[in-house]
């Protein structure tokens, strides 16, 4: 699942069979998927993890079959042949299987033909774990199935079917040279797969480099300067290794080993993509200074665990006519694009010096989600990653003219309505702070309202005084959150005011030098939870 | 020079009537106009850039409320804000319209929390004490706000330390603290001090039945003071409000019950 501006908006990537089956599909959006399916679990899509797990389980299968390549997420090719002697294919298949759920992958399956494409169509088979079509037999495996295992577009699909072709056989029996001018390239293709010709065959595995260090000092250093030091000759070996290569580094991984004993493996998420010697030394630095070495280090072990190819891009010239001219005198605006440039290099230490000791969900920005309860109304995203900041950050930024143009009108009584934020601003108390709450006694002219609120708090206690409740709004009823934690609050608002025995007793306490922190007028948000059954005071409108 | 200061002072009075065309550049670029024209227009003129503002009131006295009103004017007009919200303390869905708009001449509003967890020993403080000097040095943010909540341990060397920083930058620090409102004088090392209290009349919306009972929205008066250069003035920060209550943005459900009674006799 991509993760967008808010979960309710994100959309389905990718989705398991079991997803399917409740008739999730991809490019749904959560709040869609949930509402079909209420017990949905999500995963944030991360293609670089996928890849590398595929990666890792490639070379574990090497141990059944010399020859295994990866395709697509969660496909492997792997060569079948010359397994007479070593107790047939079927055999392969289920040590196959086996070796694939040691590592948690339970729901394989395998198809085993001449062609890669028979052999993919094959494991989709829905009774069998493994299926094998017989040598030679591919076209007649493939001719009585459907043209929906053909990899073409749904639109060709459909006019395929209009000409009354619905099988792969029907497919195959009419000549290519028919399908040469009325269908694009990919039919065509498709053509030569159901005819059992495919020329994608499993390779070798291709070992991959690893960018990593180990210096091993002899004796035992803590200094800073000397690690930093230590550091900077190990990134340069690093950095002109990765930029020879034109690659990046992502993330990258540290471990100081005291003789051998491993005391601190810390992994260092970067924000951009970086082969700069010095902004990875300054990012070390960070690291260190933010998380303290707990004893002396002998060897260090300095990784790059993550990198991804150098990426280029011309920078985006805009063309904007200046305000006090005409089009003869111009102003050439140079703007980075969506990664981050140079120029703006304070601005990504900042962020990474606050991901670094604070964590990546340090720094956030509210932005609105689709719930009704108000602690759910709106949701905390990180910021880094939103680099639409970056280029508005140092510009410059108008202060006077407009700004009180502005908001002169919004001052005014006439507009109070039109203010950009109205109403008081909450601030929570994390967690709730339950209360006693004394109810008023009822009365027949009440009778009314007490339908609506059979609840009417007359005081409550906060903070270890008692308070009158001197106004209290409609409760605001809310239930929801069905499928994760079952919801059920009535929200007020209520103005509360010192009962005056305390007001006077706090007065003489002031008189007398003590400090009272509470006011003796307060607007808090109280609700009562009926699902706890219990009245709760979950902030205060400051 | 009697001549200059009346000058000084009359500019001040036309600029109250026509904004934006009195004041010189040199004076607009020291302070950081807020758009509530009770703290613009008066003793304080502004908030003084490159300082540091107490911003002060009890526990529920208005003063978020005022400063939220006063950010999104700031953000409106391109500067960027930062919030350090040490104890978590703030909704989402409070502060959710900043970025909203997708003008780019809008500035940014991020906010800086510290995910307190219980499991997990941590000095909250000072790491916000920290990330405030930090966000300082950066001179990306215009202004910083800096809460502490009820924790005022903010020591005369840290206020030393954060006015090195400020001088060095563009930004304006507003320290907001709940603290009692009859302290009268300012803490060392700051500029001017602003303090709030929720007080009388309280203005009421009525809800769906129209009766008194029956209320949609509680919105107390907002008074402050303006303490600086050991002058104080009294102002009263009208911030508007609305529909608190969702219930009473429903129409009201029709009555049919008499029609019926009617349509049967």
């Amino acid at each position: 699942m991509q993760f967008s501006s808010s979960i309710g908006r994100a959309k389905v990537l990718v989705c398991s069979r079991e997803a399917e089956r409740a008739n999730i599909r991809p490019g749904m959006t959560f709040t869609e998927a949930r509402a079909i399916c209420s017990h949905i679990v999500w995963r944030e899509y991360d293609d670089k993890f996928y890849k590398s797990a595929q990666k890792k389980l490639a070379r574990e299968l090497i141990a059944a079959s010399p020859r295994v390549s990866t395709r697509e997420s969660g496909l492997f090719y792997i060569d079948a042949e010359g397994f007479n002697r070593l107790g047939g294919e079927n055999k392969l298949c289920r040590d196959l299987l086996k070796l694939a759920s040691r590592y948690g992958f339970v729901d394989g399956r395998i198809g085993l033909a001449d062609s890669a494409f028979a052999a993919r169509v094959a494991s989709r088979s829905k009774t069998k774990r493994w299926y094998i079509v017989t040598p030679d037999c591919d076209t007649v495996f493939l001719s009585p199935l459907s043209i929906d295992f053909l990899p073409v577009e749904e639109e060709a699909k459909g006019n395929l079917k209009e000409l009354g072709i619905r099988t792969i056989g029907q497919f195959t029996e009419v000549p290519v040279s028919s399908y040469i001018g009325r269908f694009d390239s990919s039919v065509i293709s498709a053509y030569e797969l159901a005819c059992g010709r495919d020329s994608t065959q499993p390779a070798l595995p291709v070992q991959e480099k690893q960018y990593q260090c180990t210096i091993d000092i002899g004796s035992a250093t803590e200094s800073l300067r000397d690690t930093l030091f230590i550091f900077k000759t190990m990134l340069e070996r690093l950095t002109r290794d990765l930029q020879t290569d034109g690659l990046c580094a992502d993330e990258l991984t540290v471990c100081f080993f005291n003789d051998n004993d491993k005391f601190d493996e810390r992994t260092i998420k970067l924000i951009r993509s970086s082969s700069n010697s010095k902004f990875l030394l300054d990012v070390l630095r960070l690291s260190l200074e933010s998380k303290q070495l707990k004893r002396e280090f002998t060897a260090i072990y300095l990784g790059v665990s993550r990198f991804s190819k150098e990426y280029f891009e011309q920078t985006k010239a805009t063309v904007s006519p200046s305000e006090n001219s005409n089009f003869s005198r111009e102003e050439l605006l140079l703007t980075g694009g969506d990664e981050l440039d140079d120029s703006s290099e304070p601005v990504l230490l900042l962020l990474q010096r606050f991901i670094t000791r604070l964590g990546e969900e340090a720094l956030v920005k509210p932005v609105l989600n689709d719930q009704y309860l108000p602690e759910l109304a709106g949701v905390w995203i990180p910021v880094v990653g939103q680099s639409d900041f970056i280029a508005n950050a140092n510009s410059a930024t108008p202060v006077h003219e407009v700004f009180l143009s502005h908001t002169a009108l919004l001052t005014t009584k006439k507009s109070r309505k039109d203010c950009l934020m109205p109403g008081l601003v909450l601030k929570r108390h994390l967690p709730a702070m339950p209360v006693f709450v004394q109810f008023k006694e009822k009365s027949e002219s009440s009778s009314e309202v007490d339908r609506y609120t059979p609840f009417r708090p007359a005081a409550i206690t906060y903070r270890g005084n008692w308070y009158h409740v001197n106004q209290i709004t409609t409760p605001e009823k809310i239930s929801g959150m069905w499928w994760e934690k079952p919801v059920r609050k009535s929200y007020y608002v209520a103005l509360i005011e010192k009962k005056p025995e305390v007001a006077m007793l706090s007065r003489a306490g002031l008189k007398s030098g003590i400090r009272s922190i509470l006011p003796t007028l307060m607007t808090v948000l109280l609700v009562y939870d009926h699902q706890e059954r219990g009245w709760f005071v979950e902030g205060v409108f400051d | 020079m009697v001549g200059a200061v009346t000058v000084a002072n009359l500019k001040k009075e036309l600029e109250h009537l026509f904004p934006g065309k009195w004041l010189s550049g040199g004076e607009v670029g020291r302070t950081l106009k807020t758009g509530i024209e009770q703290i613009d227009f008066g003793r304080s003129a502004g908030l003084l850039k490159r300082r540091v503002t107490e911003w002060v009131g009890t526990s529920s006295s208005g003063k978020t409320t005022v400063l939220r009103s006063i950010c999104a004017n700031w953000c409106a007009t391109g500067l960027n804000v930062v919030y350090i919200d040490t104890f978590d303390r703030l909704l989402a869905s409070d502060w959710c319209f900043f970025n909203n708009a997708k003008d780019e001449k809008q500035g940014r509003f991020w906010v800086l929390r510290s995910n307190i967890d219980s499991a997990v020993k941590r000095d909250y403080v000072k790491d916000s004490l920290w990330a405030c000097e930090q966000l300082i040095r950066s001179r990306v943010f215009d202004v910083v706000i800096l809460d502490l909540g009820e924790r005022n341990i903010i020591t005369s060397n840290f206020y030393a330390r954060l006015q090195r920083a400020l001088e060095r930058s563009k930004a304006s620090l507003i320290v907001l603290k709940d603290d009692d409102s009859f302290a009268q004088s300012a803490s060392w090392g700051t500029n001017s001090r602003l303090s709030f209290n929720f007080a009388r009349p309280v203005h009421f919306e009525l809800g769906l039945t129209g009766h008194s009972d029956d209320i949609a929205t509680i919105m107390p008066t907002i008074k402050g003071s303006i303490l600086r250069d050991g002058m104080a003035e009294n102002i009263e920060v009208s911030v508007a409000s609305y529909v608190q209550n969702r219930l009473f943005t429903h129409p009201k459900v029709p009555d049919r019950s008499t029609s019926k009674t009617r349509a049967r006799a």
